[in-house]
């Protein structure tokens, strides 16, 4: 358990523009966004690559359930930085393209939007309590 | 295994309030060692036991503490559980995204190929 607020990171063998172009346009985001688990509809896709535009998307997992994600951009730094909101759950997630020798380290952060968790030192807080965690069920006090 | 982003269950958003207080992380990070009474839990602190109290309070509401009777004292106790529940919802997050890097992996791959 690494307990902070980075979600991951991953060394890729394409152009910042590239990676760029995956995260912001429909063909792009239709092609990873649902992952090994679902598939997102190239035709679900619509993007308005500003900050307060929109991109939206469907998913639909194999067992049949679909769903609609709706993302609004906070900022746009192409072809280097994209941060954006999840309305409905408040999650904030920065994307950082950096090139990295003949490709690029891409880093994606997720925060949770509450205000008061909007903090460098709260997340410095939650590695300490997921540290806290880890301690706590190392030692076995629970179990 | 989420491949969206579901809605955290909605009582971990009062936990999650509560952990953005550092001195309410550092009373669970000390509660992981062990239980402790309010008087235990103020001594490191430059604070009342009233204060200590109020945060106890608000630990305990979310679930993350709870506290119990023993003789005169009322000892705090982690509920290591709880916090489980948030690190679950992390490990989600955190696989939702490494499957999506795998998948981007490869349509960087397809794309280079076909040029």
């Amino acid at each position: 358990m690494s307990g902070d607020e980075l979600i991951a990171r991953r060394r890729l063998a394409a152009s910042p523009e590239r990676v760029w172009t995956a995260f912001t346009t429909p063909a792009g985001i239709a092609a990873f966004w649902g992952g090994a688990h679902a598939t997102v509809p190239p035709g679900s896709v619509v993007v308005d690559c500003r900050p307060g535009g929109e991109f939206a998307l469907d998913t639909r997992a194999p067992g049949g359930a679909a769903g609609r994600l709706r993302f609004v951009y906070v900022s746009v730094a192409a072809p280097h930085e994209l941060v954006f909101d999840e309305p409905v759950t408040g999650i904030r997630t920065t994307v950082t393209i950096r090139p990295d020798g003949d490709g690029v380290e891409l880093t994606v952060h997720q925060r949770r939007l509450p205000p008061e968790l909007r903090t460098a030192r709260a997340a410095d807080g939650l590695a300490s309590i997921l540290e806290a965690l880890d301690l706590h069920l190392r030692q076995g006090a629970d179990r | 295994m989420t491949t969206s982003l579901a809605p955290p269950e909605p009582d971990l958003d009062a936990a999650f309030a509560a952990l953005a207080d550092p001195v309410r992380r550092a009373l669970v990070s000390r509660l992981a060692r062990g239980e402790a009474t309010v008087k235990q839990l103020a001594e490191p602190f430059a604070l009342t036991q009233q204060a200590i109290s109020h945060h106890v309070g608000v630990l305990r509401r979310c679930g993350l503490v709870e506290q119990r009777r023993d003789g005169t004292s009322r000892p705090c106790r982690l509920r290591a559980e709880r916090l489980e529940l948030l690190s679950t919802w992390i490990d989600d997050q955190r696989r939702a995204w490494g499957d999506r890097l795998d998948a981007l992996e490869r349509h960087l791959g397809d794309d280079g190929t076909a040029r």
